[in-house]
Order: structure tokens, then C-alpha cells, then sequence
């Protein structure tokens, strides 16, 4: 009896885990299945005159370092000026910030810069909501202050609208240090397969966990479904849910030259604690349960998956001990022992499709990769495994803890706001390790 | 730009292009059905692995384990999961009389399958040209020794069909990395169904290379090779988890404590000696003969087809990718056939597919070359003149010739015959039937007999507690190979019960080991254990003491006796050696038969060290001669040789002269024609009822019965005068009893060996029922025990174990045998140990076993 429920447990484990891969791998490879794939996921071959307007929102708090460059740059943006508007918004307080979008828009003669000033309470969503009400164009989008954009961005995205039937665009949004530490090549291949392979799969089927940064909305449609969400937490994964429930369709454009840059977490621990948060994150949804009406159950299913991953792979790290008892103790049917062994095959296969974007992502950026980063890439592959366990872990006893931390999170981000990058949803690979949706949730200190 | 591109999957090419094109495609599949299902019940013969495909299969759905027996890791077992999966959905051999024609049909399918998919992938490698799959599938179904092979349950059609399917999925355009991944998941399939399927790797990756487009390419041989990796790995995997990977332990015994995956490779991989290929006793040329000995035409067309591909890549520069991709698999399989390891008969059948491919492309291609217009009437032209060539040119075998019948009616006579609960060592074709569709669950296959632990539980690992053995041509070649000794050794200890050999094309010559087709089957029943140790008693005598053509002669006093001389002849005759009876009784009577008055044979040779003889004795031993009298009847009797009795009847007439009496009314017996005339010196142990019986039958001339008569009354009289039964007795012209001292020397007037020689024919007269014999055998038991107690001894122990098994004495006949007897057989040859007296003594002994009822019998070790 109890050797039944202990084989039926270890099969049905072993079935979700091979699923699970068979499916995360399926959607890291979806743009290679067809050349035609690849040929239609990136950007246009020519540009079409230029028509739609664009309102840039650039949410910044103390960031007077910064975001004169920034502005600079998007000055610089082969895009007619007056179609573009940049809206810096600070808050009232935050005199340094403003000062210098205010010097860097005389300096360089940016007459499209203007700066919002944000009343009372500080507060992502509430900079957003004020931007959108302030935009004046038809397409709005975020940049994050330290983001290193394309000049053309604009002309791909404004091509890609009068093409295509598209209401929601996310484009390439790609790490690229992948030297500067030990974990940042899965950490920079993550970014890689996430916004040029499996974001396009969600996209077909109309559900979009979004990133934070360079995704284009219209701003119709975030007026209509109500703009951010002040109150909630993880009001991006919301917006992405509210917008999939209004029907609207999602395209996805990566292309090597036009991503917008960032870099990797600048240490390990910085790495672990993004990752718990964007865990924790998606835990916030799951339990908001919005996702739930989404309007198919393709759609549940697979922004469900997506939500639960983080939590399922926390139970199966907490029920570890649990597994190797049964192992050590039970001897189990051979079939279902070799059953449980399929996710491990799928992993190795997933390293191994992990060297060959190694190799593609140094084509793509023209960089030289090390033979010695490919067997990093291999050494590291299990320790990486194990970042993502922790911080998988780590998510789900913060969250069961109850107190969620959050307030303490939000009130220390205050200081570094709208530093947090686009975060791509990770492959399961060993075991289906799961970063949230992007959350635009202030980082931790 | 469509809106979401990206999203949309391209559709593929469609397989069938047209109706017309599924109008040929339906016409060949018929025609393929058509010339493999008729007489696919009646040829080839079941070969033994078809069966044990079958077997395994079932044993895998009935009760989920990988084998009947113990799994070996021989092959890798997806092959028969499908066909127990088959079985399991048609009810075993419920739908189609049997799991040896249920195996067939599943065959018949995937040959269906095979055939429509070579099309496919003919028609595609060749650039959309349907000349090329209509001639490749021409080839792939006509092909007489395609025919023979597909019909067979072998693991290599559905590898095969298999294969072809990886294939298809590769061609699919635009290419997929789903189709890709689902190709190499399909390949793992197909090597876990056959292992050498890996051979054709080399070629997929040619297609792949050639299939998948730029940025894809990485992705697509990443994908494929894990997908067709990983699906192999989960067999190792499987050998691993079962603690069955690595090379076993060696237990205490020499053999191995477990299966392993490692050890069986190991041993495959070693299987044969090296030869390179060109070497004409190499395993690959003497295969290639076979295969042209049964099918030259489409090994020759296809030999012309695969040079004629070659030099067309050469000549279009490589630039042909489908070309390349057979060219590539041919060579490839070819090499593995080359590599200089043993090759088997039907290692062809995965070449055939790519043999018929390259026939069609190279046709395809020829036919190109006419103008417009005149290509259809070429692609018709050419594929008339393949269907002419296998009208004409090739043998029909396959459409007529029956070679199962003898098989079936060898399984029949076993179902009459043979009790369900007997032991069976068989060739596996009849392992469904009988053990699996039947209730014999003793039936082992031969190779597991010999190997398998388990199996050999089942007879006590004791090869003589096998009761039947079923032999084939695969058997006999196994036998001749010398890869199952201990089969060899239990046919050579059987007797043949049932022969099936009607109609057979086979030469067979079983003393040489030779078969040459497996349309026959014969069933062997074990000898008693007294008859194995008979047997082997013979041979060490043979070997031993049977010298020049038939002299058996004892070393080193250098004597040979007409006792002995019977002796040999007693044990050829019971073991069939005709040869060597023959050659005994030519040299008794080349050199023993020269006496003036008569044609008795003398008593005594001696042969000198420098290898001359001489008799030493002109005298008979009226005891041998009689031997020879009703061994000479029973000779010719069983090799129907009138001559033979013609010779006995000469003898026995001398012998009522020269070796009867007449005295005080009896017809009594001498003990030699010595030419004494008065006082007759007797030995009361010639005395023979049972011979004279069976003598009375065959030579009534004499008058036999009058010498059983006589003879109880005298041995009555001997024992009422005497008290005993003396070695020797000399009967005076008074008809009084005297001493036979003078003559024979001291002793001779007690009871002795010569007495006990008496014993067996009185035992076998008692247990007939002869109240003569009874009163004798109770009166000499005390006596004989007395004697042996005094004078122990091999002669005193076989017959106090004689007397022990007839009467109850208070002796354990059993303890009595193990120790006086058993401790005398050497363990290794199974032969008598000791010298040719001894050698009497025990064979006596064991003779009498066969002699005697079933009851009085000795259950021997």
C-alpha cells in the first residue's frame, strides 16, 4: 500500500518534471523550429515612412548620474523629434534628478524632454500612471535610466505597427557581460532564449508575461484597462494579464543589433535576491488569481505553469530528502525510476542547447566567446541550477512566512527606483526553475 | 509580411503529390501484399529466433518481463515490446491460429509499411521523381530473398521500418525541429530495436546537414542527436538502475553472479574471428555467397545500382543531397558488413531498403536523360524489365514451396505424444505453442537450457533429467558451432522418436553436423540413466579395448577371449555401432574360427609385445559361442541381414553338436568342445534360460525349451546334492557328480564368481515369473551373501546389490549401489573405471537394470 503511493507519487513527480522540460524546451528552441521562424522574428528588412508618435516614460528617482545620457542618447534617435516626446518623471523631492534632466535638455537642445513632477507618495505605478495621463502620442513605452537603447528603435517599432495587426510590442531586451562573473553566462543566455525564442511562443498564444523595459503599448488600450495598478505590487504582470483578458495581441521583435543593453546583477547575493523577488512576485499573482479568467484554457494552463513553476520546485527541493529516503529505502518499478531519470536526459540536452546560444549570442554581438566561457558555461551549470533552487526556496518560505516583506521592500526601493531591468522568464532545465513575471517592484537593499 | 509570421507553422509538402500518384502507390502496395502474404504461413521455416521474438514479446505483455527466462541483454528489447504489444491486441496466436502466424501477419503489415514509406523516401531523395519510388519499391517487394527475410518475425524489419520512418521525418520541407527531434526520437526506436541500426547514423546526419537551413542547422543536429541519444542512453540506463550495467562479479563457481549488459556486448562484440573481408573463409564473403545463392539478381542489380550512384555523386560533384544520403547509408551499413566480425544471413535485410533506393534514384536519373516526352516510356521501360527479371530469372520458392509443414507436424506429434508434464529442450519454434498457447511448461529453449541459471533449475541442472529434445537445423548448427556442449551431449545420449524430414530440401548428415535448410524437425527422447551409462561405457570400451579392425584386446597380458569378443559384440549391437559389430565378429572369425570339425570359435589369442599372435587355445568357450548364436539372431534381425542368421544358424548347429549332452535323461550343456568325450567338465553359470527362449522363436530347429527344462532340473539336483551352486562340476559317465579340482585347481568345487555369473539370468527368468528360478535365487541368496562377505569384492558387491533389489534381504539396494557400484563410473566421461574384468562386473550389473521390470529396478544417480 504504502509502496504503491510511494511509486505513484515519484511517477506522477517524474511526469509533471518530464512535461514540464519537454515543454520548457519546446519553447526555447520555438523560434529555431522553421528558417521562417527565425526570418520573421526579427526586425523589418526597410523602414516605411515614419507615422505613429511616441511618449517614452522614463521613471527615475535619484538618478542624476544617469539620465542626462540617457536623454542624450534617445536625443539621438534616428526618429523624426517631434513624434517623440521623453517624459522624466521624479518626485517633487528629488532635486538633483530633476535638475540635471532639466540641464541635459538645454544642453543638448532636446526640446521633446519634459520633466513631470510627481506629487505626494513615490511610487513606480503612480510615475506611470502620471506619464500615461501626460502622453501626448499614440504609442507609450518605458526605458529604464540606465538602459542603453537603439537609435532605431523607434523606426522598427513604428514599422512593426503599420505592418502587422500588433497592440502590445516587446523588443529584445539582452544582458551582455557574460564574462563578468561566474553565473552571468546563463544569467546573460536566460535574457537570450527569452526574448529571442520563448517570448514569441507566448505571444502566438496571446499571453505575455512582459518585461520591464522597451515594450510598446498603445496608449488606448492602458487607458482603457486602467493603467498600472497603484495598489497592487507586481502591477506589470497585471497590466500583461488585464491587457491578454481585453484581447489584445502581443508581437515580440528581437533583433541582435537593436536590443536595448544591460548587464548582470553585480554580485551573486544581488543576483539571488532579484531572482527571489521576481519569485516572490510571482507568487503575488498566483494568489491574486486573475489569471485564472483569462479567456482559454491554453492560457491558463500556460500563465499558470509559469506562476506555479517557482512554487512546485520549491515543494520538490523541500521534499528532497524526502525523494532520496524513498530511493535509499524503496525499490522502485525500474520503469518508473527510469521515467524520473527523462528530465535529467532533458537537462543535459538543455546545456547543451544552452553552449550552442553561447555560440550564437557571440555571433550575434560579435563578440569573441572564450573556449574557456563554454566550460564554464558546462562547470557552472549545476551551481546555477542551485541559484535558482535558493532562490526558489528562499521565495516561497519569505511568502508562506506571511509578513511577505514587501513593505519593507517597496519603502528601501524608494531609493533606487526603476532600476530593476527585464526580467526574462528562465527554462526550466534540471527542474522547472521559474523567474516571475517581470514585477516592476523596487530592488531590495 | 504577414501579421504573426512568426506564429504561423508552415505548412509541409504534402507526401502524395496526386491521385494518379496514390493510384500507383495502392497498386504497388497491393502487388507487395500480395507477393508476401501468399504462402507466408508456408515459407520460409519459423527460424528459431521468430519464435523467440514471439515468446519474448508475450512473456513481456502476460506477465511484463523482457524475457521468458532471464533478461540477457542479447538485443535491446523494443523489438519485441512491439510485437507483444501486437500480440496483446490480437489475442495472442487466437486470431490467426497460432503466435508463429500472428507473428507473420504483424509482418506482413510492417512490410506494408516499409514498402509505402521507401517510397516516400525514394521519390523524395530523388527530387520529387516517382520513377524512383516505383522502381525502389519494385526491387524492396519482388527481391526473392527480401521476400524470405521480410515474411521472418526479425527484429531487423522493424528496425527497418523504423528507420525509414526517421527518415521521412527528415525530408519533411520546410524542415522542423519538431520533426527533427521526433526523427531522432523515432531512430532511437529503431537502434533500441536492433542495435546496428547505429550504422546508419552517418546518413542522417547527411540528410540533416542538407535538410535544416542556416541558423536551424545547430539547432536541428543538437535536437536529433539528443533525441536519438538520449532514447538509447534510457537502455543503459535501464541496465544500470537494474545493477546489471557493469561486468558481473565472478561467484565461487567460475560463473557469473549476474547478468551484465557489459559482459553480453563484450562477448557479442568478440563473437568470431577476425577476418578481412576479402579473406574467402571470412564470416562477410561466405554471408555474400549465401545471399547469392538465394537471390543473385537483386544483389547484382543492386550492387550496379550502389557503384552507379557513387559515380553519379561524383559526377554531379556532391551536389545531389539525396544521392549523398544513400550513397552515404549504403556504405556505411556496408562497412559494418566489412568490418571483419561474424556476419549472419540476415544482416542483408537492412541493406535491401537502400539497395532498392538506389536502384530507383539511378533509374530515375536514366530515365532523366530521355528527351520530354519519352521519360515516362523510359521510368515504364525500366521498371518492365526489373518485373521481367524476377519473373524469369529468380526462383518462385516463395509462392509455392511448403517448409513449415514438417515443423507443424513435429509440434502435432509432441501434443499427442509427449506428456504435458515432461521436460523439452527445443529449438524455440515450438516454445509458443507449447509453453506459452500450451500447457508445457517445461519446454526450455535450447540456448537457455545450456546458459540460463534459471532454465537449468529446471532440470536440476542435471542434463539427463531432460526428457525430450527437439532438433533443427539451427540446433544442429549450434551443435556444430560447439556453442551448446551440453545439448551435443544429450543428443548424443537420445534416441530418436519422431523424424519429420518428408519433403525436406535439407542435406542432413546429424554425425558431421550438417544441415543445410530448416524444413524439417525431429524429436529425441533421452536415454534411462542406465542407458546414458551404458552408453558411455561402450565408448570407453571402444576406445579403450577395441584394437585393428575388432579385436578387443587387454593390456598388457595381451589376451583376447571369445567371451570378450561378445562382450564388445553384446554392447555394438544394443548402442546401433553396426561398424564396429561388424568389425568384431569379422576378426572372431579371421582369427578365432579355424577349428577342422566345426565353425565354433576358439577360446583364447595372444598377441606379443612386437604386435604378432597366436590362438593359445584351439578350444571353445561354449558360453561365448551361444552369446554369439543370439547375437548373430538379433543382428540380423535389427539391420535385416539374412545373412547374419544365416551365419547363426551354421554356428548354433555346430554348437548342439560340440557343446549339448544328453546324460541320465537331460540335455545338459558343456563347458567347452574340448573333444573330452567322457567325463564332461561343466559350468553351471552358461546356463542361459532367457537366450534359449528367444533362440526357440528364432531358430526352431532346435529343440531351446528343453534346455530351460533341463536345465532347472539339473541346478536342482546340483543344489539338493551339493548344497550349493559350484563354479565348475565334472559329471561323469555315471551321470554321478565329481570333483572338478582335478581339472580346474582348488575352489573349484565351491560357490565362486563363475557362480554369480549365473545369477542375472536367473533374476530375469524370476521376474518373469519362473518358479525354477524363484526356488534358485532363494536358495543361493544366503549363500551369495556369505560369499560376499568373505570374499569381498566387485563381483560379490553387483550381486549382492542384484539380490538386495529382488529380495527383501534387510539391504538397502540403493545405499548398496551408491556404494559399490556409482563410486565405479567416473564423474567426467561417465564411463566404468577399472579394467576390463571390472568392466564385466559392472556392466553385468547394469544390464540387468535394462532387463529387468521397471519395479525391480535401482533408481541410479
Amino acid at each position: 500500500m504504502l509502496h504503491s503511493a510511494l511509486t505513484a507519487f515519484v511517477l506522477v513527480t517524474a511526469i509533471i518534471l518530464l512535461a514540464q522540460s519537454v515543454t520548457s524546451l519546446m519553447q526555447t528552441l520555438y523560434i529555431w523550429d522553421t528558417p521562417e521562424r527565425i526570418r520573421a522574428a526579427g526586425r523589418p528588412k526597410r523602414y516605411l515612412p515614419p507615422k505613429h508618435g511616441f511618449t517614452v516614460l522614463l521613471p527615475a528617482r535619484h538618478e542624476a548620474e544617469v539620465i542626462g545620457e540617457t536623454l542624450r542618447r534617445l536625443g539621438e534617435a534616428q526618429y523624426p523629434r517631434e513624434l517623440v516626446e521623453l517624459l522624466v518623471i521624479c518626485t517633487a523631492d528629488d532635486y538633483a534628478t530633476i535638475a540635471a534632466a532639466e540641464d541635459a535638455k538645454g544642453r543638448h537642445g532636446l526640446e521633446q524632454v519634459r520633466v513631470v513632477v510627481l506629487q505626494g507618495e513615490p511610487g513606480k505605478s503612480r510615475a506611470m500612471n502620471l506619464g500615461l495621463a501626460e502622453a501626448r502620442f499614440e504609442l507609450v513605452t518605458i526605458f529604464d535610466s540606465e538602459d542603453d537603447v537603439s537609435p532605431e528603435i523607434f523606426s522598427i517599432v513604428d514599422t512593426i505597427y503599420q505592418q502587422r495587426t500588433v497592440d502590445v510590442l516587446q523588443c529584445g531586451v539582452q544582458l551582455m557581460d557574460h564574462d563578468s562573473h561566474w553565473f552571468s553566462g546563463h544569467n546573460v543566455l536566460e535574457y537570450f532564449f527569452w526574448f529571442k525564442s520563448r517570448m514569441h511562443y507566448f505571444a502566438k498564444e496571446g499571453a505575455v508575461p512582459l518585461g520591464g523595459n522597451t515594450v510598446f503599448f498603445r496608449a488606448e488600450d492602458l487607458r482603457e484597462v486602467g493603467g498600472w495598478d497603484e495598489h497592487g505590487l507586481t502591477e506589470d504582470a497585471d497590466l500583461g494579464i488585464r491587457l491578454s483578458l481585453a484581447g489584445r495581441r502581443f508581437e515580440v521583435m528581437y533583433d541582435a543589433q537593436h536590443v536595448t543593453r544591460e548587464e548582470v546583477p553585480h554580485s551573486t547575493g544581488a543576483f539571488v535576491k532579484q531572482r527571489t523577488r521576481w519569485n516572490q512576485g510571482f507568487l503575488q499573482i498566483l494568489r491574486k488569481g486573475e489569471w485564472l479568467k483569462l479567456p482559454s484554457a491554453r492560457k491558463v494552463v500556460l500563465i499558470g505553469s509559469v506562476l506555479i513553476a517557482p512554487s512546485f520546485m520549491a515543494v520538490v527541493i523541500a521534499s528532497a530528502p524526502l525523494f532520496i529516503i524513498i530511493g535509499a529505502t524503496t525499490k522502485l518499478p525500474v520503469l518508473v525510476s527510469l521515467l524520473s531519470f527523462a528530465p535529467l536526459l532533458l537537462a543535459v540536452v538543455m546545456l547543451l542547447t544552452s553552449i550552442v546560444g553561447l555560440y550564437e549570442f557571440g555571433r550575434d554581438q560579435g563578440i569573441r566567446i572564450s573556449p574557456f566561457r563554454y566550460l564554464l558555461l558546462v562547470l557552472s551549470f549545476i551551481p546555477y541550477q542551485g541559484l535558482l533552487m535558493v532562490s526558489a526556496v528562499r521565495a516561497m518560505t519569505r511568502e508562506l512566512a506571511g509578513s511577505r516583506g514587501w513593505e519593507k521592500t517597496v519603502h528601501t526601493g524608494q531609493h533606487r527606483l526603476g532600476a530593476q531591468g527585464a526580467q526574462p522568464v528562465p527554462a526550466p532545465v534540471l527542474a522547472p526553475v521559474t523567474s516571475p513575471v517581470p514585477v516592476m517592484i523596487a530592488e531590495a537593499s | 509580411m504577414t501579421a504573426h509570421a512568426a506564429a504561423v507553422r508552415p505548412r509541409a509538402h504534402p507526401l502524395i503529390r496526386s491521385h494518379a500518384e496514390l493510384l500507383i502507390l495502392l497498386a504497388l502496395l497491393v502487388l507487395s501484399g500480395v507477393v508476401h502474404g501468399w504462402n507466408m504461413f508456408g515459407y520460409p521455416y519459423f527460424e528459431n529466433d521468430e519464435a523467440t521474438y514471439l515468446s519474448r514479446g508475450w512473456a513481456f505483455v502476460t506477465e511484463g518481463r523482457l524475457d521468458v527466462h532471464t533478461y540477457r541483454y542479447d538485443h535491446a528489447p523494443l523489438g519485441w515490446i512491439a510485437v507483444g504489444g501486437w500480440l496483446a491486441l490480437t489475442g495472442g496466436g487466437a486470431v490467426f491460429g497460432g503466435m508463429l502466424e500472428a507473428g507473420r501477419v504483424l509482418m506482413l503489415l510492417v512490410h506494408l509499411a516499409s514498402t509505402g514509406l521507401l517510397y516516400v523516401v525514394a521519390t523524395r531523395l530523388a527530387g520529387g521523381r516517382l520513377t524512383a519510388g516505383v522502381i525502389a519499391v519494385l526491387a524492396f517487394s519482388l527481391s526473392p530473398i527480401g521476400v524470405y527475410f521480410h515474411r521472418r518475425v526479425l527484429l531487423d524489419n522493424l528496425m527497418v521500418l523504423w528507420v525509414l520512418l526517421a527518415i521521412v521525418l527528415l525530408l519533411r520541407r520546410p524542415l522542423t525541429l519538431g520533426s527533427t527531434a521526433l526523427s531522432g526520437l523515432v531512430f532511437g526506436i529503431a537502434v533500441l530495436t536492433k542495435l546496428n541500426a547505429v550504422f546508419f547514423g552517418l546518413g542522417f546526419l547527411v540528410l540533416l546537414w542538407f535538410g535544416a537551413r542556416g541558423l536551424q542547422r545547430k539547432h536541428a543536429l543538437l535536437c536529433w542527436l539528443g533525441a536519438a541519444g538520449g532514447t538509447v542512453l534510457l537502455f543503459f540506463l535501464y541496465a544500470l538502475l537494474n545493477q546489471e550495467l557493469l561486468p558481473a562479479p565472478i561467484g565461487a563457481d567460475g560463473e557469473p553472479l549476474r547478468v551484465s549488459l557489459v559482459d553480453t556486448f563484450g562477448l557479442q562484440l568478440g563473437r568470431g574471428d577476425f577476418a578481412w573481408p576479402w579473406d574467402p573463409a571470412s564470416s562477410f564473403l561466405q554471408s555474400v555467397g549465401s545471399w547469392v545463392a538465394k537471390d543473385w539478381y537483386t544483389l547484382a542489380i543492386g550492387a550496379v545500382a550502389g557503384v552507379g550512384l557513387l559515380l553519379l555523386l561524383l559526377l554531379h560533384r556532391f551536389r545531389s543531397p539525396g544521392t549523398l544520403a544513400v550513397v552515404v547509408f549504403l556504405l556505411s551499413y556496408l562497412l559494418f558488413l566489412a568490418r571483419g566480425g561474424i556476419v549472419i544471413d540476415l544482416y542483408v535485410v537492412p541493406a535491401l531498403p537502400f539497395l532498392a533506393m538506389a536502384l530507383g534514384l539511378l533509374s530515375a536519373w536514366l530515365s532523366g536523360l530521355a528527351p520530354g516526352r519519352m521519360r515516362g516510356l523510359a521510368a515504364t521501360a525500366l521498371a518492365g524489365t526489373l518485373v521481367a527479371g524476377y519473373a524469369v530469372v529468380v526462383d518462385h520458392r516463395h509462392l509455392d514451396v511448403d517448409e513449415t509443414g514438417n515443423q507443424e507436424a513435429a509440434l502435432a506429434w509432441i501434443e499427442r505424444e509427449v506428456p504435458v508434464d515432461a521436460v523439452i529442450v527445443a529449438d524455440n519454434y515450438v516454445y509458443p505453442e507449447l509453453a506459452q498457447e500450451g500447457d508445457y511448461d517445461d519446454t526450455i529453449y535450447f540456448f537457455s537450457a545450456e546458459y540460463d541459471p534459471e532454465s537449468r533449475e529446471r532440470y536440476d541442472d542435471d542434463w539427463r533429467d531432460i526428457d525430450y529434445l527437439v532438433l533443427t537445423h539451427e540446433v544442429v548448427e549450434q551443435i556444430s558451432q560447439g556453442t551448446v556442449p551440453r545439448v551435443a551431449e544429450l543428443l548424443a545420449h537420445s534416441e530418436l522418436r519422431a523424424s519429420f524430414t518428408e519433403g525436406s530440401s535439407s542435406y542432413i548428415d546429424l554425425p558431421a553436423g550438417i544441415s543445410t535448410n530448416g524444413d524439417w524437425a525431429q524429436v529425441y527422447a533421452t536415454k534411462s540413466r542406465n542407458g546414458i551409462v551404458l552408453q558411455d561405457a561402450w565408448t570407453r570400451f571402444r576406445d579403450d579395448w577395441i584394437v585393428d579392425y575388432g579385436q578387443v584386446l587387454t593390456t598388457p597380458a595381451g589376451d583376447t577371449t571369445s567371451d570378450d569378443q561378445a562382450l564388445a559384440m553384446e554392447q555394438a549391437l544394443a548402442e546401433g555401432d553396426e561398424a564396429t559389430f561388424r568389425g568384431v565378429w569379422q576378426w572372431t572369425g579371421d582369427h578365432f574360427r579355424h577349428r577342422a570339425d566345426d565353425v565354433l570359435a576358439s577360446r583364447l589369442w595372444r598377441t606379443q609385445p612386437d604386435g604378432t599372435g597366436a590362438l593359445v587355445s584351439a578350444d571353445t568357450d561354449c558360453a561365448a559361442d551361444q552369446r554369439f548364436i543370439g547375437l548373430l539372431v538379433e543382428a540380423a534381425g535389427t539391420w535385416d541381414d539374412p545373412a547374419l542368421h544365416g551365419e547363426a544358424a551354421a554356428l548354433a548347429a555346430d554348437w548342439w553338436v560340440e557343446c549339448t549332452f544328453e546324460r541320465g535323461g537331460l540335455r545338459l550343456l558343456d563347458s567347452s568342445a574340448d573333444g573330452s568325450v567322457d567325463d564332461q567338465l561343466m559350468n553351471p553359470s552358461t546356463f542361459d534360460p532367457a537366450l534359449y527362449r528367444s533362440l526357440a522363436v528364432a531358430l526352431p530347429e532346435h529343440d531351446w525349451l528343453r534346455l530351460v527344462d533341463d536345465g532347472y532340473a539339473f541346478l536342482a539336483r546340483v543344489l539338493d546334492e551339493r548344497g550349493t551352486v559350484p563354479d565348475w562340476i565334472v559329471l561323469d559317465e555315471d551321470d554321478e557328480l565329481a570333483s572338478a579340482e582335478p581339472v580346474i585347481g582348488p575352489g573349484a568345487d565351491a560357490l565362486g564368481e563363475d557362480t554369480l555369473r549365473l545369477l542375472p539370468a536367473l533374476l530375469v527368468d524370476d521376474a518373469q515369473g519362473d518358479a525354477r528360478a524363484a526356488a534358485l535365487v532363494d536358495a543361493l541368496a544366503p549363500l551369495v551373501l556369505a560369499y560376499a562377505d568373505a570374499v569381498p569384492g566387485l563381483a560379490s558387491g553387483t550381486a549382492s546389490t542384484m539380490l538386495a533389489a529382488a529380495r527383501d534381504l534387510g539391504l538397502d539396494a540403493e545405499a548398496l549401489y551408491r556404494e559399490r557400484i556409482a563410486t565405479r563410473i567416473d564423474p567426467t566421461t561417465g564411463a566404468f573405471t577399472g579394467g576390463l574384468v571390472e568392466f564385466a562386473w559392472l556392466h553385468a550389473w547394469h544390464r540387468l537394470q535394462d532387463d529387468l521390470p521397471t519395479r525391480s529396478r535401482v533408481a541410479l544417480l
